[in-house]
């Protein structure tokens, strides 16, 4: 969508407060990809400058999330459409994290209209008519022309555009998308009064890296006392945080510049014996009020249109059967240049030394200042405090991958061939509020972290992070064999600047209907502007 | 009677399991409360026990004054309680909720500032730099910044131990060591060549031969007399906006 009809007035008021969002379509086949960019007015080191996009339907059920960061003002990313979905009215919606605990926050939605891919004849739809939709009219700050107003599929389109040269526009959002005539319809966007789904999670402002929030609490339901989160993650240099469970047992973490999927594990460390679960929170504002749905009789332009778009969908796929954007690695700088525990008093790779067979004679051998001692079938640790020249009386901090570890006997039966190093830290540290009287870190070869189901209370997620920079490349029209059918909807969708608005063109699909250009973007002095043209592909 | 022994003892080895639970899990925190969540990032050190001869000898300052940590990914800490430890290149921090002091970690510091009062009343800021975060990469060496412009003048306090004559010290053990404060002033140019200095004139002439003429001048038309850190700073600035300096 984005090429709805705005009051510019409204728009202008939403432009100082709300990030404003900008999609390149405003319907889509199930299984697709939904690109957006996202215009920050506000500033970006006042409120964060990672943004959030919600797809929900119309029961404030939702579909899918993603945090991506900006720069210089502008956020770009993509939703992944699920597969499965079924044919509705969907919403996306933009925002900060820095918002979600306004008493009164309005935000502009903008609406998807999602056809499953399986579906046949769709002839009516449930479809939301408020009484005012947001209206946008056209500016005069540029004229767009292009070579011709009727082609034929697969020709090329050439774009001249006029810009009032009295106007100062920083920023142009360039679309050229083909019309659904059903959503064409009901075109415009729409403000809904929102509201945070979970009053615990703090309006904490995201700036590199993001928020991820989550509950405690046992079999029964309660809240744990005096207990608090642990959560590691990454491999090569495994991050660690804790967080102090609040009095509903709510914890929180924010992991700096973290981008991609990753598997983090999360453990409650309290001094009972119960048993624990966590539950991770979903980030994301639902509409404080229901929404009324109509049930609309479609047009038969409009049900021929998607029988189309979904035969165009399934061929598509057919012969161009990687397009969905995969899962990202993780990747997350470390902070410093040396673990969280600290520099380590000493190194060992045991690689280096003859094989052994298990960890006790691993610490005879190799850890001068460990001991790994064995009493009423109870294995306990003891490191020496190097300062003090004594041994600590607790026992240390233990970890295997950066994970603690409470358990003693996960240690027993690693043997040199299992480990990639171990690091001893033979000083009290201090991490925040917590002390670490000595740590000892294992690094296994396996990071795949099986040990983890034999240690209570302990889980594993995967988390989605900071979604990482990507541009869509299934605009440009890259197969010119004439045997097999150009089937895009979106010929270009691209962000420019002043002096790159010259001899902008595209090439068109084999698909036939009425295509919008529409450029919009915002002035000098931060004001909305929007134009578009029709064309015609017979 | 018997009876409420047994009660007693049965709470009592109750009690000491939950303690020994608490300790086994290797991490240790005593009062922690919500106060010891702070989302952005925490402080890190190795924990620091104060003796009386590290109290009254080691430090740069008499006393515990409050502060800014700015550590080298932009994280800020505010209201620090800290001391430079001058014996040993440290910088001390208080951890104000567990009560414990502890040497911040030296790699993760890119600079910390304090306030001292003048004798007008009026407050300075002082700032200490990490000389890692200025991208001169040795093991990391905290300067105070005395100066920053086209050159950083830096001012390095060590202090030391030197055999002396034997004396009967404050607590009236006989000693033959000494404490000593020592400073050693650098010059930073723009490619980040340390040059050593001292609080003169002189210092000038020779950092910039081919323009003694000029700063001699530039300095005696403005009476500046370079003897300590303050003429040493007006001297600079003035060099500085004349473009004398590079």
């Amino acid at each position: 969508m984005g090429f709805g009809i705005f009051n510019t007035n409204a728009q202008n008021v939403d432009v100082q407060q709300n990030p404003v969002l900008f999609t390149d379509r405003d319907y889509c086949i199930s299984g697709d990809t939904v690109w957006f960019k996202v215009w920050l007015q506000t500033s970006e080191k006042n409120s964060g400058n990672v943004v959030r996009v919600q797809l929900d339907g119309k029961n404030n059920k939702l579909i899918s999330g993603v945090a991506v960061k900006s720069f210089e003002g502008w956020a770009a990313g993509f939703i992944a459409v699920p597969d499965s979905l079924s044919t509705g009215q969907y919403f996306l919606t933009a925002f900060l994290n820095a918002q979600r605990n306004k008493s009164e926050l309005e935000l502009v939605s903008k609406s998807l209209l999602v056809y499953n891919r399986f579906a046949e004849n769709i002839a009516e739809m449930e479809i939301y008519q408020p009484d005012e939709i947001l209206q946008k009219t056209d500016d005069q700050i540029m004229i767009l022309n292009t070579n011709k107003e009727k082609y034929l599929p697969g020709e090329k389109v050439e774009i001249n555009i006029e810009l009032n040269k009295e106007i100062d526009c920083k920023w142009f959002v360039v679309k050229a998308t083909l019309i659904d005539p059903l959503a064409h319809e009901i075109r415009g966007n729409f403000k809904f009064k929102v509201e945070s789904l979970n009053s615990f999670i703090p309006d904490f402002h995201e700036n590199n890296g993001l928020l991820l929030s989550g509950k405690v609490t046992d079999l029964n339901g309660n809240i744990p006392s005096n207990a608090l989160v642990t959560l590691s993650a990454g491999e090569i240099q495994p991050f660690f945080d804790y967080y102090f469970l609040g009095e509903n047992g709510d914890f929180h973490f924010f992991l700096k510049d973290a981008i991609g999927n990753a598997d983090v594990v999360l453990q409650v460390v309290s001094n009972d014996k119960n048993s624990y679960f966590i539950q991770l929170d979903n980030n994301y504002l639902r509409r404080k009020d229901l929404i009324n749905t109509q049930q609309k009789v479609l047009k038969q332009d409009q049900i021929e249109f998607i029988n189309t778009a979904i035969k165009a969908n399934f061929a598509h796929r057919l012969f161009n059967p990687s397009t969905s954007v995969r899962p990202e690695i993780f990747e997350m700088p470390s902070r410093f240049l040396m673990p969280f525990y600290g520099q380590p008093s000493q190194h060992v790779v045991p690689e280096e030394f003859i094989d052994l067979p298990d960890f006790r004679e691993i610490s005879r051998e190799l850890l001068p200042g460990f001991q790994y001692r064995i009493k009423n079938d109870e294995i306990t640790f003891r490191m020496i405090n190097s300062r003090q020249k004594i041994f600590f009386e607790e026992e240390p901090l233990r970890l295997i991958n950066g994970i603690p570890v409470f358990k003693n006997d996960l240690f027993a039966g690693l043997k040199s061939t299992d480990i990639n190093y171990i690091d001893l830290v033979l000083n009290e540290r201090i991490y925040g509020d917590l002390i670490f009287n000595g740590v000892l870190e294992v690094s296994l070869i396996d990071k795949s972290n099986l040990w983890l189901t034999q240690q209570p209370n302990v889980f594993q997620f995967n988390v989605s992070f900071l979604q990482p920079n990507r541009k869509p490349g299934n605009f440009i029209q890259k197969n010119l064999n004439e045997t097999q059918p150009d089937m895009r909807q979106v010929y270009f969708w691209e962000l420019l600047k002043v002096e790159s608005l010259q001899n902008i063109g595209f090439y068109l699909s084999d698909r036939k209907g009425k295509i919008e250009i529409s450029i919009e973007g915002f002035t000098g002095k931060n004001e909305f502007f929007h134009t578009s043209k029709m064309i015609e592909v017979k | 009677m018997m009876n409420m022994e047994k009660y007693l003892l049965f709470h009592f080895v109750v009690l000491l399991h939950m303690i020994s639970m608490a300790q086994n899990s290797g991490l240790s925190g005593v009062n922690l409360t919500q106060n010891s969540n702070r989302l952005q990032g925490k402080l890190t050190g190795e924990v620091f026990y104060l003796s009386l001869t590290s109290n009254t000898s080691h430090f740069l300052q008499p006393d515990w004054i409050e502060g800014t940590i700015t550590l080298k990914d932009g994280d800020v800490f505010e209201g620090i309680r800290m001391r430079y430890m001058a014996f040993g290149d440290e910088l001390v921090a208080y951890n104000s909720n567990i009560h414990k002091l502890f040497i911040v970690d030296k790699n993760t510091v890119q600079q910390f500032t304090f306030k001292t009062s003048l004798k007008s009343g009026n407050f300075a800021e002082r700032k200490f730099i990490n000389l890692d975060s200025l991208e001169i990469f040795t093991d990391g060496t905290y300067f105070e910044e005395l100066y920053s412009g086209k050159v950083k003048l830096l001012a390095f306090y060590q202090i030391g131990e030197t055999k002396v004559s034997p004396y009967i010290d404050s607590t009236g053990k006989i000693c033959d060591t000494e404490f000593l404060l020592k400073t050693i002033y650098y010059v930073m140019s723009g490619s980040k060549d340390l040059t050593r200095v001292q609080l003169k004139n002189r210092s000038l002439f020779i950092l910039y031969p081919e323009n003694k003429k000029e700063i001699r001048k530039l300095l005696r038309k403005n009476k500046i007399d370079i003897i300590d850190e303050s003429s040493a700073v007006r001297a600079f600035d003035l060099l500085d906006v004349n473009g004398f300096l590079k």
